[in-house]
């Protein structure tokens, strides 16, 4: 630790006593690689282990150490932490959260589950919350506090603090209301992780498909007591946005930034979710996060920049005050979402040192920022059939749409064709790692385009407010719908693309070990070496892998473990001779009677050398 | 109504059956979890232990490893409902990996069942 921080350290903790003492111990255990103590692995989101013993060399003779099955059917987002000889472990749908004792065979210390006699905390039915819930249930994990605290953030928006040794509640408290009809926040849900900062944790919200005006809140996490709370869109004390000092592109945002941009009171159900990975830099104390589309997804009933959604927002985490804000898709027209994850890295951009900030955003263009400032420094396509834009313009930040993909420009009812990327983006959630060995950004990707065509939909509180529909397929020249690609964010370029047939749909983790592993939907585990993308390693688990690679060492061993799971048991219904497959498989009645006599749903699978 | 899906089954095996990638590649893990998913669905008794080894060979014998466990990507993604999902269900790449699953286990079943 270098003497200045030191001394900022001890400043700051003379004006905070405890706020600072708590982050400094959860930074030092992230420094240790024998845990995993973030979903992130540490605050910069670098999603790297310095553990190098399993290696280039080694790497192929891989073995399965123990599996973990969750007993929960559905999508398998995030991953497990290590704290000490404990690893947590949760679930899609109902959010299930295992603490398992590593020092005695993955002993089950304890499982809590937030639906108790079929409803969340909040008071909603798990089966309501499921109807309003996108995205096969997911749910993207649970993060740790030093005090001794594991947090969960429910489907039902519910932020629950666990004590770690016990699993018992210390405190609970609905974030959002999921059904009770209140206007915006009609359904609202939670799949984010919830992101500690301090003595805090700061959770986000999703269902911009349900027409709500999603937030960022931030709460204490002795109490459960709210903080502060700022909103993706609205009037400037909504936002936390002060219009002469927050800045865009270096500039004051100036008053009504936000209400400017939306037709009369459409900011009211704007969107802007928050569900990704988020960053934290504690020299600068800036929290680091991204808000998704705007409401509803048809373009043409809300004409205007629809500020703040689509934008990476920086902002000081004890008030919630917005530092600088950036808008990378104004006027959303193809459900590029903002969320993805932030990643903080000190490295040369064009000759000079940089403390930066790298996004891989779904509309394509890979960002590189001054996460200071908020300058602007690099955004390249990072797939090269990226068309709905030419470039972005450098000096406004604004991405050059070309009319011939602008589905607001072809009108209600006209069939866009041929947009890439597709609305799911060249990138989604899956969060990308970078390899401090190389410099070099790992990035799991989507290759796939799509016809969009919008159409007019009212809002009614609670039900989807999507207005669009949408056919996808693999971008043009290829039959492959993902790729694997290794990136360069100084120059802005692709350095190896390794093809994958599916998305690539899970977050990839690089070692010090000279690898980098990810996961396919096929549910192959592979590590590939860093600097040339090379294949040394594939295996076969049960699933499909959506869930986030993680390593730890227990008793001087190391481990990598992912989650697999994506729908239901797939092999069930291949098995059964189901020769319709949509029919077969959408066959809940025939499955839900299968579910009584198997129990095979997500999977942990941990790896080791032999 | 499995007597009409039989006949459908032998058209499409008459019509397209080709055995022409003999690569059977299984692993014993992959085989086991067929038995034990065909076990489930119909019934836990030795005779399905046959039959469900039987038409796990015979897929085996057809599609590669690969092709089987990209079938079964897709089958899986076809019964989620978000984009992600949405993104497998109008991909005609997506329907001829599966006609190459079906194709096998309609011969499978003609072989075993």
């Amino acid at each position: 630790m270098s003497i200045l921080k030191k001394t900022l350290i001890a400043s700051a903790a003379l004006a905070l006593p405890g706020l600072v003492s708590a982050n400094a111990k959860l930074e030092k255990m992230m420094k240790d690689p024998s845990q995993w103590v973030q979903q992130s692995g540490d605050y910069a989101g670098h999603r790297y282990s310095e553990l190098d013993q399993i290696n280039k060399s080694n790497v192929g003779s891989l073995k399965v150490a123990w599996t973990f099955s969750t007993g929960v059917l559905r999508g398998h987002e995030g991953g497990p932490l290590v704290i000490g000889d404990v690893m947590y472990v949760h679930t899609a749908i109902p959010n299930i959260v295992y603490a398992l004792d590593l020092n005695d065979n993955q002993r089950i210390m304890w499982k809590y589950n937030p639906v108790k006699g079929g409803k969340y905390p909040g008071g909603e039915t798990m089966d309501r919350v499921i109807s309003v819930m996108c995205c096969d249930n997911v749910n993207r994990g649970v993060n740790y506090h030093p005090n001794g605290t594991i947090v969960l953030h429910a489907a039902d928006t519910s932020v629950i603090a666990l004590d770690a040794k016990t699993g018992k509640e210390k405190w609970v408290t609905t974030n959002l209301h999921s059904g009770t009809g209140k206007y915006g926040v009609s359904a609202s849900t939670g799949s984010g992780q919830p992101f500690i900062i301090k003595d805090m944790v700061g959770v986000g919200c999703s269902g911009a498909e349900f027409g709500v005006r999603c937030n960022w809140t931030q709460y204490d996490i002795k109490t459960g007591k709210r903080l502060w709370r700022a909103y993706s869109m609205g009037p400037d004390a909504d936002m936390l946005v002060d219009p002469s000092k927050t800045t865009s592109m270096l500039k004051p945002v100036g008053k009504d930034s936000s209400l400017k941009t939306w037709p009369g009171d459409a900011w009211k159900i704007g969107g802007g979710s928050i569900w990704g990975f988020y960053g934290y830099d504690s020299k600068l104390n800036t929290l680091y996060y991204g808000t998704g589309n705007p409401s509803t997804w048809n373009p043409v009933v809300r004409p205007g920049d629809n500020k703040w959604s689509m934008t990476i927002n920086a902002r000081n985490p004890d008030n919630g005050m917005a530092k600088w804000l950036y808008q990378m898709t104004p006027y959303d027209e193809w459900d590029y979402d903002g969320v993805n994850e932030m990643i903080l890295v000190d490295m040369k951009v064009k000759g000079k040192n940089r403390k930066a900030l790298v996004h891989f955003d779904r509309n394509g263009f890979a960002y590189t920022m001054d996460r200071a400032s908020g300058e602007l420094l690099v955004a390249e396509k990072y797939d090269p059939a990226v068309n709905w834009a030419t470039h972005v313009d450098m000096k406004t930040g604004r991405p050059q749409v070309v009319d011939r993909y602008s589905t607001a420009h072809q009108g209600e009812d006209v069939n866009t064709t041929n947009i890439c990327p597709a609305a799911l983006g060249t990138k989604d959630q899956q969060p990308a790692a970078y390899d401090r060995l190389s410099g070099l950004f790992m990035v799991p990707t989507n290759h796939v385009c799509m016809d969009y065509e919008p159409f007019k939909v009212d809002y009614v509180a609670g039900n989807a407010y999507v207005g669009a529909t949408l056919s996808m397929y693999p971008a043009p020249g290829g039959t492959h719908l993902g790729n694997f690609i290794a990136w360069d964010a100084d120059k802005g370029k692709i350095v190896w693309s390794n093809p994958e047939p599916f998305s690539v749909w899970s977050g990839a983790m690089a070692t010090a070990g000279g690898i980098t592993f990810y996961g396919t939907l096929e549910g192959y585990a592979k590590a590939v070496d860093s600097k040339t993308g090379k294949e040394l390693f594939s295996f076969k688990t049960p699933s499909g892998i959506i869930g986030n690679f993680m390593a730890y060492e227990h008793k001087g061993k190391q481990y990598v473990g992912i989650l697999s799971g994506v729908g239901g048991w797939a092999g069930i219904g291949l098995a059964a001779g189901l020769t319709d497959p949509t029919a077969g498989l959408g066959a809940v009645g025939a499955y839900s009677a299968l579910h009584n006599h198997t129990n095979l749903g997500g999977v942990l699978t941990v790896f080791a050398l032999p | 109504m499995k007597k009409i899906m039989f006949l459908t089954l032998i058209f499409l095996v008459f019509r397209y059956d080709n055995i022409s990638t003999k690569v059977n590649d299984f692993p014993t893990y992959a085989r086991s979890e067929f038995v034990f998913a065909c076990m489930s669905s119909n019934a836990n008794n030795r005779d399905f232990m046959a039959k469900c080894s039987c038409a796990v060979d015979e897929i085996a014998k057809r599609i590669s490893f690969k092709e089987y466990a990209q079938a079964e990507a897709i089958a899986r993604l076809w019964e989620g409902a978000s984009p992600r999902e949405e993104a497998f269900k109008s991909v005609g790449l997506s329907k001829e990996k599966m006609d190459k699953l079906f194709r096998a286990q309609a011969a499978s079943e003609l072989e075993c069942f």
